[in-house]
């Protein structure tokens, strides 16, 4: 797998001497979304057609999601989920041109999305409900003798601080995974592609007919044909990926801000 | 083996660099944008209030017409209806007169004709007795003279007249 891995790095484009890749392709994905926001601003028009057609109907579909997920009091965070939303799919999605990288086939570039997502929650949820209204879920559920409360109390907090520091990894790993695995698949495909070019394959026959040529024909027609199917395959999972952690971010967020009375249902 | 390793000043530039496009995206584009669509959505709701607005005032509107227009056939109706029995009544009243002139000038024709078989009757009478006269004239003008005649003359008219 190293050696694949090191394939795929001989196969990127854009190499700034001193900077990572991953902030390079990163960097890449924020102009990409600076050139179509900016573009987006250029032509606008009070009846829409063709680009601002997509534009509408993607500030539209984020819209409904936060709308969805969290309620009126998720308007404010449009900016976030939808700066979030674009960043990771344009990543994972510029995977799939040859020669680029998707930079959250990176775990630190992942990580960092995460990490924004915990500190906006934890933020917004203490501004809404103060440091212990918005931390005493840690301690919660409250159960009958007090006694008993008492005893377990230390144990709710310990599940619960866990619960909320696995959050940024859980979702950090899914994504990093799911990611690589689409790269790496394609990486593999593209690698046996060259491989079976270049494969000499043994003589064979059957009878007097030589099928050898077959064989490494149906072997390079495998790798061609395979390929945009996993290209697919491949932009089905960007957005799926680039959904979910939308999704889980605007959960994550509205229920710290969820109004205390509503926490315990 | 997957690289796991965590970079620290990538994890920081990514999330620095990321609020930052954020901001910008935000006030660049995203601001904008989502006024000019919350403008467009307004403007729509608006005309679409406004012409819900007038569809009410064109249906209310067509209610009064047709409420005048309910109390214009009433009204042609009445007149009608009171022209109609004005014209019944007209009708009765000629008849009536009709009736009542046909039965006068039947009357007076009646009473004309009364007259005139009156007037023919003694018209007949005279020439009866003219004709019975010259008759008997004829048959005893040799044996009577003419005083006797004149005698004989009168008694046959103011018999007739008796009759």
């Amino acid at each position: 797998m190293a050696a694949e891995e090191e394939g795929i790095k001989e196969l990127i484009f854009i190499h700034i001497p001193g900077i990572p890749e991953a902030l390079t392709m990163s960097g890449l994905v924020m102009i990409i979304i600076f050139f179509i926001a900016v573009m987006g601003s250029l032509s606008m028009k009070l009846a829409p057609r063709g680009f601002q057609n997509f534009l509408e109907f993607s500030v539209d579909w984020v819209n409904t999601k936060i709308t969805d997920f969290m309620g009126e009091a998720g308007k404010p965070f449009f900016p976030l989920f939808a700066m979030l939303f674009s960043f990771i799919f344009i990543s994972n999605l510029i995977g799939l041109v040859p020669g680029l990288k998707s930079p959250t086939s990176n775990i630190s570039i992942n990580l960092s999305l995460a990490l924004i997502i915990f500190f906006a929650t934890h933020f917004f949820g203490i501004m809404k409900k103060g440091v212990f209204g918005h931390f005493k879920h840690l301690i919660e559920p409250r159960v009958e003798p007090f006694a008993l409360y008492v005893i377990l109390a230390p144990l709710f907090f310990i599940i619960h601080t866990v619960g909320e520091l696995v959050r940024p990894i859980s979702l950090t790993m899914r994504l990093f995974f799911n990611i690589l695995a689409k790269e790496i698949l394609l990486a593999v495909l593209a690698f046996l592609f060259t491989i079976f070019i270049v494969l000499n394959i043994p003589e064979a026959k059957i009878g007097f007919f030589d099928i050898s040529g077959i064989i490494k024909g149906s072997l390079v027609g495998l790798a061609v044909v395979l390929r945009p199917l996993i290209i697919l395959l491949g932009a089905f999972v960007s957005f799926v990926q680039a959904l979910v952690f939308t999704v889980l971010s605007m959960i994550y967020i509205g229920s710290a801000l969820e109004h205390p009375e509503h926490e315990s249902h | 083996m997957v690289d796991l390793s965590i970079d620290l000043p990538l994890i920081l530039i990514n999330l620095g660099t990321f609020l930052i496009g954020m901001v910008l995206i935000w006030f660049v584009f995203l601001k904008g944008f989502s006024k000019k669509m919350q403008d467009r959505a307004d403007l729509i709701k608006n005309t679409i209030d406004s012409a819900e607005k007038q569809k009410i005032d064109v249906e209310k509107l067509k209610a009064d017409y047709e409420k005048q227009i309910e109390t214009i056939e009433k009204k042609f109706q009445e007149k009608i209806r009171e022209a109609t029995k004005e014209g019944h009544e007209i009708k009765n009243d000629i008849i009536l007169k009709a009736r009542e002139e046909a039965k006068e000038l039947l009357e007076k024709t009646k009473e004309k004709l009364a007259i005139e078989k009156e007037k023919m009757l003694k018209e007949m009478r005279l020439e009866v007795a003219n004709l019975g006269i010259s008759i008997a004239e004829k048959v005893i003008k040799q044996s009577i003279n003419k005083e006797a005649q004149d005698k004989i003359i009168a008694d046959i008219t103011k018999e007739v007249e008796k009759n």
